[in-house]
């Protein structure tokens, strides 16, 4: 794992003090483009912000997490629509800083999506939608994720349609791939 | 939809169909109560319609998640009995109705989550037009073990690439 730096990485409950950062990242216009959902409501930013920081995945099936590389914040992870009977969530990923939405920075936000979802919350499988235009994500996530639907003209903008793609990831397939990253390194 | 028509609804509900009665990624286990049912879909965004008599019903039809600024929705509908055969009069009038419903409200698309067990259902969908666009991979629990859940759409004829 040492060589993903992944034992760098940290995962916590978002607080206060991070407010003005996610303000600075809901605010980006690629960020608004991307993300729309019930939970997150552009026009009600400090409710928002209040929802993130007291979300309890057990009670309001919602959970909102920061990730941080040796201190630095580099992305939200928001569990909504936790359902313990299916033991399953929609996951909304924002990678925040412009320059590692492509690349592995990405990719270990997914990795870490898959450790709360998996080794902490015991959930079963975890989803995400993506919007077609969100090229950087959709290269992430296929990588990452199988993906299970594409909602064809789903989306309605001034361009006209575009599709909405459905990712899902099984905790079974989660700890596959965990074990051959860990295969690989053990070889390297 | 009356208080009094609810309640024999809700006890036709579930003395006909003990199995899942609706399914929807959202809200993927049948009602407890009346109340629970009655309280989710009393409201806007999620409008329902009984489909025959108050005191004998043969199906209900919802749309939820009703998103205006893409003009679309989810549809689940219950038959409470047997669903009718694709092609017969009773699919049409159906389909007809819940069309009508759609136009009303804007709507150029609506999406349908159908447990893959249910053939009878998506018989009947794919018959009004409806086409699969994926399968969320053991996406529901029900009776001890996970279902995938089968997703079609219905586009009115402008949207479609």
């Amino acid at each position: 794992m040492a060589k993903l730096g992944l034992d760098k990485i940290i995962v916590r409950r978002l607080v206060p003090e991070d407010r003005p950062l996610l303000r600075l990242w809901l605010n980006d216009p690629a960020v608004r483009q991307a993300l729309e959902d019930e939970t997150l409501d552009f026009s009600k930013i400090p409710e928002t912000m209040a929802l993130f920081e007291s979300s309890d995945p057990f009670c309001d099936g919602a959970l909102g997490l920061m990730v941080e590389v040796m201190g630095r914040p580099i992305g939200l992870i928001h569990f909504a629509w936790l359902n313990w009977i299916n033991r399953n969530a929609e996951v909304i990923v924002l990678v925040g800083p412009g320059e590692l939405r492509h690349s592995l920075g990405a990719a270990v936000v997914v990795e870490k999506i898959g450790h709360v979802a998996f080794r902490m919350l015991n959930l079963h499988k975890i989803y995400a939608f993506v919007y077609a235009s969100n090229q950087d994500a959709l290269s992430v996530f296929r990588k990452l994720m199988t993906e299970e639907a594409r909602l064809h003209n789903y989306v309605k903008s001034s361009q006209g349609y575009g599709n909405l793609h459905c990712f899902g990831l099984l905790a079974g397939e989660y700890f596959a791939a965990m074990e051959k990253i860990k295969g690989r390194h053990i070889c390297a | 939809m009356r208080e009094g028509d609810l309640a024999a609804f809700y006890r036709q509900f579930l003395r006909v169909r003990a199995e899942p009665v609706f399914i929807d990624i959202f809200k993927p286990i049948p009602y407890q109560s009346a109340a629970q049912f009655a309280e989710y879909f009393a409201v806007e965004k999620r409008p329902l319609w009984m489909m025959g008599r108050p005191k004998s019903p043969t199906a209900y039809f919802g749309l939820h998640y009703m998103l205006h600024r893409h003009d679309l929705a989810n549809l689940d509908f219950v038959y409470f009995s047997a669903y009718p055969s694709p092609g017969s009069d009773a699919a049409h009038s159906f389909w007809r109705y819940v069309r009508g419903c759609m136009v009303e409200r804007g709507l150029t698309r609506v999406q349908s989550f159908v447990i893959e067990s249910s053939v009878e259902k998506i018989r009947l969908l794919e018959s009004f037009g409806f086409r699969q666009e994926g399968l969320l991979r053991e996406h529901y629990f029900h009776n001890g073990k996970m279902h995938d859940i089968v997703v079609h759409a219905w586009m009115a004829e402008g949207r479609h690439g």
